[in-house]
């Protein structure tokens, strides 16, 4: 489904990617982790061609994440993305934040986007808020909202940037329940988080990186019992505590 | 700071009729005079206005004349209104034929009937009234107001004045200048070296000529460059040169608008498949213009009363035909009366333009609203 072949990327000196090579199959879920400042963000977003990447390939469903405006917005339609920060649109209702795109992006009938809208909404368990705007929810009820409207493009791969790093610690459990019960449909996911116990959960992968480059990659189990290099295992200590 | 006296709760009631003097008292015990000071300077405030209105009100209303055909009937001591009533006609239709003027009232009464249904909240189908008063209302108004053609007989431009001539240039003006503002601020946003490069000159070509000189330029210099014999419409100039001008004040208002749009909105639309126009069309724009619509409202203030310099290109707006009025023999020495009442119009107009931004701030704040411009 998703296919890098020697990545880089760097912004000016510092090399934030380094010959990263990853593949994620249909219905895998990947959870990336690693340090802060080891390219993780800067890998998922290379993927829907937030960030430029600078040599090598990727490839989302066999098309390639080129520069072409036409192409790379076709591919971002087919990825749905989740940010630390939500980026709700604030001057929309809920329900406007998940009809725009289906509508604007796929011509889709006003009703039949409201039909699509509340049930994601109710599959996320927030569809009594429909006609509130963002700025009257809370945190975890934007993030929810947030990934109901990356579904709403019915996308083939979901990408996860951080999504409970700017809540608070209460509300971190409902967003990943809600990910959680993405996972069990079989969503394609790549995950970048730090919450080892939703990794341990869902993952069928855990990827390790450090200084711009994937330093391991090991089902969970194995990663977080017997991780194969010191960095890993440093990591997993001041994680876990 | 101040002290806020409550009679609510105290165990002594005086009589029920005498509640709301009390709450007045305690109110003005709270507001008007918490301390010494504030007390103060509340009477002098007060002790100037009141002083101020007692030496206009003579002049102004009880010893003012109201009827007369020339300056001689007013007598003397109070305002002249007459000057302005004899000739308000000519202050709101300007030299426009008498028995075509039904047409100017027609093409007013829709334009306040359009704004209204825009402006009040409760009056429905927005987006159609919308579309019909910016794409079929100009072309139908132009119909009316010049004529010509269609079973009008042609009024041209040169009989038009006072506050019709105003409202033409101020609306076309604010009008216009909003999507080539709009426009040009995407411009200088805009990686498009071409596109951004010039949107950059337009601004700030326009946006460092004083409008005076925008508006000499084009009626004395642009005849020289074009071919003998052609003579282009001033006031069609006049509005084109306004609009350039105010474009470029606008484009520095809306840019500021779109810098404030975190970059968070446009990674979220980025990633959802939206390409730019749509990005800025559905996400980027309804959140900048939202931002600075105090900016907006500000600059189509001052773009109303900048319209009064079409006068130095010989069209008699409202100002002009009243300062022209002013000198007829009969009526000299009646520019005083004339000002205040040319002041009046405008700081109505403007001051209801103000009024309606802080309510269209107000309840875009408000919660439950709606967009109205993004389906």
């Amino acid at each position: 489904m998703i296919r890098l072949t020697g990545v880089h990327k760097s912004f000016g000196a510092f090399k934030a990617l380094e010959d990263v090579n990853l593949t994620v199959a249909q219905g895998e879920k990947v959870v990336v982790c690693g340090p802060s400042g080891s390219g993780k963000s800067t890998m998922i977003r290379c993927i829907n061609g937030l960030e430029r990447h600078e040599r090598g390939t990727i490839t989302v469903a066999g098309q390639s994440v080129s520069d072409k405006g036409q192409e790379i917005e076709e591919i971002r339609r087919s990825v749905g993305m989740v940010f630390q920060s939500f980026n709700l649109f604030p001057h929309l209702t809920v329900l406007r934040n998940l009809t725009l795109a289906p509508m604007k992006l796929k011509r889709m009938a006003r009703s039949d986007a409201e039909d699509l809208a509340m049930s994601l909404l109710r599959r996320v368990h927030l569809e009594e808020y429909a006609g509130r705007l963002p700025d009257e929810l809370s945190g975890g009820q934007q993030q929810r909202v947030a990934i109901a409207r990356a579904l709403a493009m019915a996308p083939r791969v979901m990408l996860f940037d951080e999504p409970t790093s700017a809540l608070d610690p209460e509300m971190v459990k409902e967003v990943l329940d809600v990910m959680i019960e993405l996972a069990e449909t079989g969503m394609t996911m790549v995950c970048v988080t730090h919450e080892m116990g939703f990794a341990k959960a869902v993952a069928d992968r855990v990827v390790f990186m450090c200084g711009g480059r994937i330093v391991e990659q090991a089902r969970p189990d194995d990663f977080f019992t017997a991780p194969c290099t010191d960095r890993a295992r440093q990591f997993i200590q001041q994680v876990i505590h | 700071m101040s002290t806020r006296i409550s009679t609510a709760g105290q165990p002594f009631q005086a009589a029920p009729q005498h509640a709301w003097f009390r709450r007045l008292m305690a109110w003005a015990r709270g507001n008007l005079f918490p301390t010494p000071f504030d007390a103060a300077l509340n009477l002098v405030i007060v002790a100037l206005f009141a002083w101020l209105v007692a030496s206009m009100l003579p002049w102004a209303l009880l010893d003012a004349t109201w009827s007369g055909g020339s300056r001689a009937d007013c007598t003397g001591t109070g305002a002249c209104w007459a000057f302005v009533l004899s000739r308000l006609d000519q202050f709101i239709y300007g030299f426009y034929p008498a028995a075509e003027r039904w047409r100017v009232n027609l093409a007013g009464t829709v334009l306040i009937l359009g704004l209204a249904a825009l402006l009040i909240r409760a009056v429905p189908g927005k987006r159609v009234t919308g579309l019909l008063m910016l794409l079929v209302y100009p072309p139908f108004a132009f119909w009316l107001l010049k004529g010509g053609f269609l079973g009008l007989t042609g009024v041209q431009t040169d009989r038009w004045g006072g506050l019709m001539l105003t409202l033409v240039v101020g609306v076309s003006g604010i009008v216009l200048s909003f999507p080539i503002g709009v426009a040009l601020a995407l411009g200088r946003r805009s990686d498009l070296p071409v596109f951004h490069g010039l949107s950059v000159l337009f601004i700030e070509l326009w946006r460092g000529l004083p409008m005076v000189t925008v508006l000499f330029m084009a009626i004395v210099m642009l005849p020289y460059f074009l071919p003998a014999g052609m003579k282009l419409d001033s006031l069609g100039l006049a509005i084109a040169g306004i609009v350039m001008f105010q474009s470029a004040c606008l484009a520095e208002i809306v840019k500021g608008g779109l810098q404030a749009v975190p970059k968070g909105q446009y990674e979220a639309a980025k990633a959802l498949g939206f390409g730019y126009w749509r990005t800025s069309v559905y996400i980027v724009l309804p959140q900048a213009i939202r931002i600075v619509i105090p900016g907006l409202v500000n600059n189509s203030i001052a773009l109303l009363k900048d319209t009064t310099l079409v006068m130095v290109v010989g069209l008699f707006d409202l100002l002009n035909i009243v300062a022209a009025g002013s000198s007829d023999p009969r009526w000299l020495g009646s520019a005083t009366e004339g000002y205040i009442f040319v002041g009046l119009v405008f700081w109505t107009l403007c001051f209801a333009m103000s009024r309606y931004s802080h309510r269209l701030e107000h309840s875009l704040r408000s919660r439950r609203q709606r967009l109205g411009g993004v389906s």
